[in-house]
Parts: structure tokens; sequence; C-alpha cells
């Protein structure tokens, strides 16, 4: 008998100062994390609300209602080195057209979304999707695979456009696939780190931008894009061509400060986005008659500050993406992205 | 035995007090509270560090409460939580205040004023980083299950603003904690109920020291019995 009410009175007991203090305390345990975890950059979710939005602002007309307004639009959309393109287009977009006519932007289909791990800020993803340029300018409707990048520099700030390049079919099928993991991630290549690869990836702007101006690219060059190379010195031909035999040119290009986006290729490679500034200078050619000025025509003149100049500075901005293997080998460059941004020059 | 007796009975007490100090304590929702301990900064935001969530395992309960009058057409006070990483970056070089260290023991809070110029780079409400939020006018209050994470809570107004004066309270859920108690009082009482019963009767009505016997006589013979002599 006297067993039982101790029985029960000890049970009562233990019941309550389990429910005091030891059951609360049983169930908690030290914060396991230390370190902040690696999370993707953006849900998957997240990235296709943020596709969604793009497209639905690059299907808009930038050029509607006045400059300033546009600028505040493009504002919202892009940033960086996207930002300098779009801005550049529209000015030139206005000037050739006074803001009317059909809008050239490209029309996206098929995206892949490419978002990588990564800690801190900025926060990127990229989006890989097939683009239809159309017809503009005399230049037949073409059709692309086209890498966005999408940045977010802060917490709390909005996703915008930070990267844009095309590579054309012609070249896509020199494209590596993106390495994708098993929950879909994709992997980020440090830039500053070759990590068996040809060339690190914060290497290859400065690579590239001495070989694209060379007439002479030195044999085994790391980086090679003899497509859009060729175009380029035929450009600068054509003008020199148009200006006349009297006029020299000094053309050089660097490396934006943008640090490029690089991500690991199945091949183990890196495909790797970059961005330079393109400047040509025309001048008198050393003989040439004293006095003799450079006609300025064509889309120069809309961006000129006079139609007659002694010496003209030609800038564009180039987005390039380059294919870095492993090993041996060279970067290749297969897409570029090119804007007229500024025409200044001495009268 | 009467000494047995007597500690069971105090035992029963205390746990019967206890337990239903807990009920009161916990209240249906079974959230034992912390006492609450006031915050503030005269920058934007009240950031913890993330070693102040140091254990996980229970459901927390925070609620802040805005001191001071209530100011007409003040913003809604807000409490978020989010990986440190992001809380940081949104706070970025805004001047605010960091809750260095919480000392439960001693009842203080360490906070650190971080000067700064910049600004929030938007309104916090609504952001996809958050991991809980809520808001109010003069109160907001979160659950959220601790799990391991490098995290930050974050006090602040509605419209970034600066200026943020607050009464954060701690509670952590038991879940059943109520319910416990409340059976527990329940046992402990049957249980001396039960135990003053049995005692009752093993006992029995004439076994009381000293009582009286009350034992009816037996029948006595009416008148003397008579002897017949022959």
């Amino acid at each position: 008998m006297r067993r039982a009410v101790r029985f029960l009175l000890a049970a009562g007991l233990a019941v309550a100062v389990c429910a005091t203090s030891g059951c609360a305390a049983l169930t908690s345990r030290p914060n396991a994390a230390r370190t902040g975890e690696i999370r993707p950059a953006v849900t998957t979710a997240q990235a296709r609300e943020v596709w969604a939005r793009f497209v639905k602002a690059r299907t808009a007309d930038p050029r509607k209602g006045s400059e300033k307004a546009a600028l505040t639009r493009l504002s919202g959309t892009f940033s960086g080195t996207s930002l300098a393109v779009e801005t550049a287009a529209l000015k030139l977009d206005r000037k050739t057209r006074g803001g009317k006519g059909s809008s050239t932007a490209a029309t996206y289909g098929e995206p892949t979304l490419l978002v990588p791990r990564i800690f801190g800020y900025p926060k990127w993803f990229a989006v890989r999707a097939a683009a239809t340029v159309p017809a503009a300018g005399g230049a037949p409707a073409a059709s692309e695979t086209r890498f966005l990048v999408f940045v977010r520099r802060r917490a709390g700030s909005a996703w915008r456009q930070d990267y844009e390049v095309g590579v054309p079919d012609a070249l896509a099928k020199g494209l590596p696939g993106v390495l994708v993991d098993a929950d879909g991630l994709v992997e980020v290549v440090t830039p500053d780190t070759d990590d068996g690869l040809v060339l690190a990836p914060d290497a290859v702007g400065a690579a590239w931008a001495s070989a694209v101006v060379s007439d002479t690219p030195a044999k085994g060059a790391p980086v090679s894009g003899e497509t859009f190379r060729r175009r380029r010195l035929a450009d600068r031909d054509g003008d020199v061509l148009g200006l006349g035999e009297s006029t020299s040119v000094a053309y050089t290009a660097k490396v934006r400060s943008a640090p490029p986006f690089a991500l690991r290729t199945t091949d183990g490679g890196a495909l790797v986005l970059f961005a330079t500034d393109d400047v040509r200078t025309y001048g008198p050619a050393p003989g040439a008659p004293s006095g003799l000025k450079i006609a300025v025509t064509g889309d120069y003149a809309l961006l000129a500050a006079a139609t007659q100049l002694r010496t003209m500075t030609v800038q564009r901005l180039d987005v390039w993406l380059a294919a870095v293997p492993v090993g041996e080998g060279s970067a290749k460059v297969l897409g570029a992205r090119s804007v007229l941004v500024k025409v200044t020059g001495t009268t | 035995m009467r000494r047995s007796l007597g500690v069971a009975a105090a035992a029963a007490a205390g746990v019967t007090f206890a337990a239903s100090l807990l009920a009161v304590l916990a209240g249906p929702d079974d959230v034992l509270g912390l006492p609450s301990r006031a915050v503030s900064t005269a920058g934007v935001a009240v950031v913890t560090n993330p070693n102040v969530v140091s254990r996980v395992g229970p459901t927390v309960h925070l609620t802040a409460r805005r001191t001071g009058p209530p100011v007409e057409g003040s913003p809604d006070l807000v409490l978020a939580l989010g990986h440190t990483e992001d809380v940081r970056s949104y706070v970025g070089d805004a001047p605010h205040t960091v809750v260095v260290q919480v000392l439960p023991e001693l009842g203080t809070v360490r906070t650190e004023d971080v000067a700064g110029s910049g600004t929030l780079p938007g309104p916090p409400l609504g952001q996809d980083f958050w991991v809980v939020e809520a808001s109010g006018p003069a109160a907001a209050g979160v659950r959220w299950p601790t799990t391991d994470g490098v995290w930050s809570w974050v006090l602040l107004n509605a419209d970034g603003s600066p200026g943020v004066a607050a009464e954060v309270a701690v509670g952590v859920e038991v879940p059943g904690l109520f319910a416990w108690s409340l059976g527990v009082v329940g046992v402990v009482l049957g249980a001396v109920a039960v135990a003053l019963l049995l005692l009752r009767l093993r006992r029995g009505p004439a076994t009381r020291p000293g009582a009286r016997s009350r034992a009816l006589p037996f029948p006595q013979p009416r008148g003397r019995p008579r002897v017949d002599v022959g």
C-alpha cells in the first residue's frame, strides 16, 4: 500500500520536473552552423519571376515617352555593362529614328536557368535562351543563343540584367554545355583562379583585348576568335577607306573594370562573359596636308558634336563570351554584342 | 510511517504548486516567456549577431512592443529574421545597432552602435530573403521553429526611417506544457485522494487510539435467577 502511494507521488514529481525544464532542455541543442551556408543565389521560382519580368520589360518599346523617362525605365531593368549598352543603343536609336519605328529588341524563347551557389553579395544567375533578332538596318533577321546574367548587388535591391551576349547559330555548335549538379545547380568558376584552365577567367578579357585589335595575332595566342577579329578589322579598314587614304587610325581595346562571370562547363572548362572598351582614334596620316579634316558621316554623325573634325575618337562597348578549355589550347571567343557609345573629336 | 506521509504530502503540495504555476505561466499556447529586454537605436535597425541564436530545436516566439507614447502616423514596427549574409547586405552601411551578446542569466543585452551614411535599398516588408517577418503599429510578434543556420534578427521601422525603440520578449514553446501541467495537478490530487481513501479503509473504524468503545452491552438477564430448593 505504502509503495503504491510513493510510486504515484514519484511519477507525478517526475512529470512535473520534466515539463518544467527537462523536456525543453532535451529538445534544444547547440546551433551546428558556424559559417554561412553557400546557398543557391536565387530560388527557381524567383529566377522565373525575374526572367518573366525582364522579358515583359524587354518586349515593351524602350523608346516610349521622353528620353529621360526611357532612361529611367532602363535603369530599372538593366545594370552595369548592360545598362551602358542599352543606354547607348537607346540614344543612338532615338537619334536615328526619332524614337519611331518598330522595336529592334530580340525576342526570347526556350530559357534555361543557370543558378549557381553563391555566398555573399552580389548574387547572380544566368539564363541561356534562344533569341530572334529582327531585321534592322539592312541586316536580315537572325537567330542566336543568348546568355544573359542577372545580378542582385545587395539584399533588398532589384535583380537587374547585367550582361547579355549572343552566340550566332554558326558558332553555337562550338559551345560546351554548362555543368549542372544533382541539385540542378551550376558551378561558378572563381575569376582569379585558373583551376587547370588555359586562362583564369579574369585574364581572358585582357588577352582578347590585345588580340582583337592585332592585324597579325601572335601564334599560340591564348585567345582566338577569328570571326570577330576579322569583322573588327574590316570595320576599321572600311572607316579608313571612307575617310580617305590620308587618314591614320590608332586602334586599342581594354578590358572593362566590371568583373567577368564564369561558369563551369561539362568538359571541365569555363564559359566566361566579359566586356571591353574598343577605342579607335582617326586623324591625319603623317604627311597629310595641314588643315585636313574628317567628314563625319553615318552613325558617327549622329553622336559627334560636329560634322568636320580634325581628329575623331570612336568608342564602342563590346560584350564577349569565350569558351576556356582545360589543359592545352586557347580560349575561343564565340559570342559578341557591340554598341557604338560615343564619338568625340577635335575641331 | 507518519514521517513518510508527511514527506509525501509536502512533495505533493510542491508538485501541485509547481505544475499550477507552469500552467499559469505557459497558458493555453504552451509558451514559457522570459522577461522582456529593451533595445533601441538611433539608426535604421537593430540587428543581432549570429551568436545570439546559439541553440536550436524548440520553437521560439518573439514579440517586440514599441516603447514610448504612440505617435500619429508613425510607421509600423517590423520584426524579421534572415540569414546573416542577407541581413548584413540589406542593412549595408546604413547606421544601425548590433546586439552583440545576450546574457539571460544577468538579464543584460550588450549592443554596439555602427555609424554609417547609407540607407536601406528598399522597405523591409515583403523582402524575399526574410525567413519570418511580422509588423504592427505598436507590436510585432513572430513564431519561428529554430533550425541550424547563421541567423540575425532585425527590428526596424516599416519605412526604413531611423529611430527604433522596443521591448523584446522571447518565449519558448514547449508543446503540451499546459496540458501536462494540468494533468500533473490532476494526477497528484487524485493520488492524494486515493492514498487518503486507502489509509482510511486500512485502519478501520475502531483503530483510532484513544477512541472509546461503543460496543453494545451483552443482553443482561432480567431479575435474579431463581434457585429452587426442594
